[in-house]
């Protein structure tokens, strides 16, 4: 664990590290290393055979202000692990200052990474850069959920945080397949139009990062395109293969409830291509 | 890198056209006439007026100075101005990376392969209408990559490339709302001239974007540029 002295009054600064093997003898993922605390703790891990399912714990289930995560996750050669967290994750409400959650996540060859947090949600005055790095060596595979509330919306706050930045670079074997940067400043000049759609209240998004071999790819986003794309009123989705082996499948919804009503349909369509989808992770 | 785009003949007198004689290869470049496949793509645009988040004059404006301004603003001039300095240099290896960079920071698969398609057949008729020499070859041909060696080969001023490649992103999408909207041409042409002047006051702000910088977030332009891939009926490749 390493805790640095709060910069601000009340923040942290977590550097927080979890590292996974293959264990031959025994046929299974381990959890090898786990630096964990301050901002971030681990769940018990348990097997769904033959991945490792873990939650990510955040204490205050947030950020606040001049609050720092760092999140190195290492997925070593053949490791098979899936991550959630137990709730929401939160950018509380911060009049000034900004919280930083950097994120990196390595996996080696053969490995499989199933991440699937909760939503997050920005408080009325938070702000929060959000950067994240994915690198893929060789045959590994993921599928990597990102999604996004406007705001507290049973408060009243829809789109009231002062600024979200969010980075996400995805990289395979050394070389960058994307790179993403939403800025959104519901305040500014600069706006909060790109998460609004006309005739909407609000706006939930979420994107799902599918990367495994070409085949299996290709069918999967071809499968998820047909309940993304569908017609409805409450949501519009896309699907797209950007790379014979990435993928991705966006969403918005005016409604918590339809977004995860999609994700969870989605997920359990794309597992039909890529099995290692399909560990439970015990939620109520 | 030589070019030969034709000079003001000199009768030692100091022309004060000579100054100006990068105006003739930005025009030509720029041009709609020229085989680069433009007129098969929309950008998107066409998936946008699918979903009918545009459907009239009054919304393709918004699009054009909301949604593609943004975008011209985050990744394309920032690009051709990094594009313009590294042709300059002659820093290959730059011009390689800013190319993978450029494709990466395309939403949807249609949107990276025209922006290759078009900036291959850029480069191509440059080769074979300007370039004296071999050009560099990229991994991907990215327009905004492309129009920045095409310039600084030119000696086009690298405001001039910005210029260039905004108007040909916005008389592109203009000329395909032709087919997809209830629009006339006079009206585009006015929502072409309003869009031109609004992006001129950011192209300062273009020249010196950091990497860090570059990227946006669009979630139903790129929704819609990628249900293009799998419509049941389309017009244009993107």
């Amino acid at each position: 664990m390493s805790l640095s002295p709060p910069a601000a009054s009340g923040s942290l600064q977590s550097d927080v590290g979890i590292e996974f093997r293959h264990d031959d003898d025994r046929e299974r993922t381990i959890l090898t290393r786990r630096k964990a605390g301050g901002l971030c703790h681990i769940g018990k891990p348990y097997w769904n055979d033959p991945v490792l399912s873990l939650q990510l714990v955040n204490p205050t289930a947030g950020l606040f202000a001049n609050d720092e995560l760092t999140l190195s996750v290492d997925v070593g050669d053949h490791a098979k692990v899936a991550l959630t967290s137990p709730s929401a994750s939160r950018y509380h409400t911060m009049p000034r200052g900004r919280a930083e959650l950097n994120q990196r996540f390595t996996l080696g060859n053969g490995s499989w990474l199933d991440y699937w947090p909760e939503i997050t949600i920005p408080h009325r005055d938070s702000d929060v850069r959000q950067n994240t790095v994915i690198r893929l060596e060789a045959d590994s595979s993921m599928v990597f959920l990102d999604t996004l509330a406007p705001g507290r919306i049973a408060h009243g706050e829809n789109q009231q945080f002062r600024r979200l930045e969010t980075i996400l670079e995805i990289h395979r074997d050394g070389e960058q397949l994307v790179r993403e940067r939403c800025v959104l400043e519901p305040g500014s000049p600069h706006g909060n139009w790109q998460l609004s759609v006309p005739g909407w209240e609000v706006c939930y998004y979420a994107a799902i990062w599918i990367s495994g071999s070409e085949t299996d790819t290709a069918k999967a986003v071809a499968n998820a395109a047909k309940i993304a794309e569908a017609e409805g009123e409450d949501y519009h989705g896309g699907a797209s293969l950007l790379h014979p082996r990435l993928a991705v499948v966006r969403l918005v919804a005016n409604s918590s409830l339809i977004l995860r009503r999609l994700t969870t349909q989605l997920r359990k369509q794309i597992s039909t291509d890529l099995p290692l989808l399909k560990t439970d992770f015990r939620k109520i | 890198m030589a070019t030969t785009h034709p000079q003001p003949e000199s009768d030692g007198i100091e022309d004060p056209l000579n100054d100006f004689a990068w105006i003739a290869p930005l025009l030509h470049l720029s041009d709609s006439a020229l085989p680069v496949g433009a007129y098969a793509h929309s950008a998107g645009l066409e998936g946008v007026v699918q979903m009918g988040m545009v459907r009239d004059a009054e919304s393709l404006g918004r699009f054009l100075m909301r949604d593609v301004a943004h975008s011209l603003r985050q990744i394309d001039l920032p690009l051709v101005a990094k594009a313009h300095a590294a042709a300059l240099d002659a820093r290959e290896d730059e011009l390689a990376r800013l190319d993978r960079l450029s494709w990466a920071l395309r939403p949807s698969r249609q949107i990276r392969e025209a922006t290759s398609t078009i900036g291959r057949q850029q480069l191509r008729v440059y080769g074979e209408t300007w370039s004296e020499e071999k050009l560099l070859t990229l991994p991907h041909f990215q327009a905004p990559v492309v129009i920045g060696m095409i310039a600084a080969y030119s000696d086009i001023p690298v405001r001039g490339a910005l210029l260039s490649l905004a108007y040909q992103t916005y008389s592109g999408l203009v000329q395909a709302s032709l087919k997809l909207l209830p629009v006339g041409p006079q009206a585009t042409q006015k929502l072409l001239h309003e869009a031109l002047a609004g992006i001129l006051p950011h192209l300062n702000d273009c020249l010196n974007r950091s990497d860090d910088e570059l990227g946006s977030f669009n979630p139903v332009w790129d929704i819609a540029a990628s249900r293009h891939e799998r419509a049941p009926a389309r017009m244009f490749l993107s």
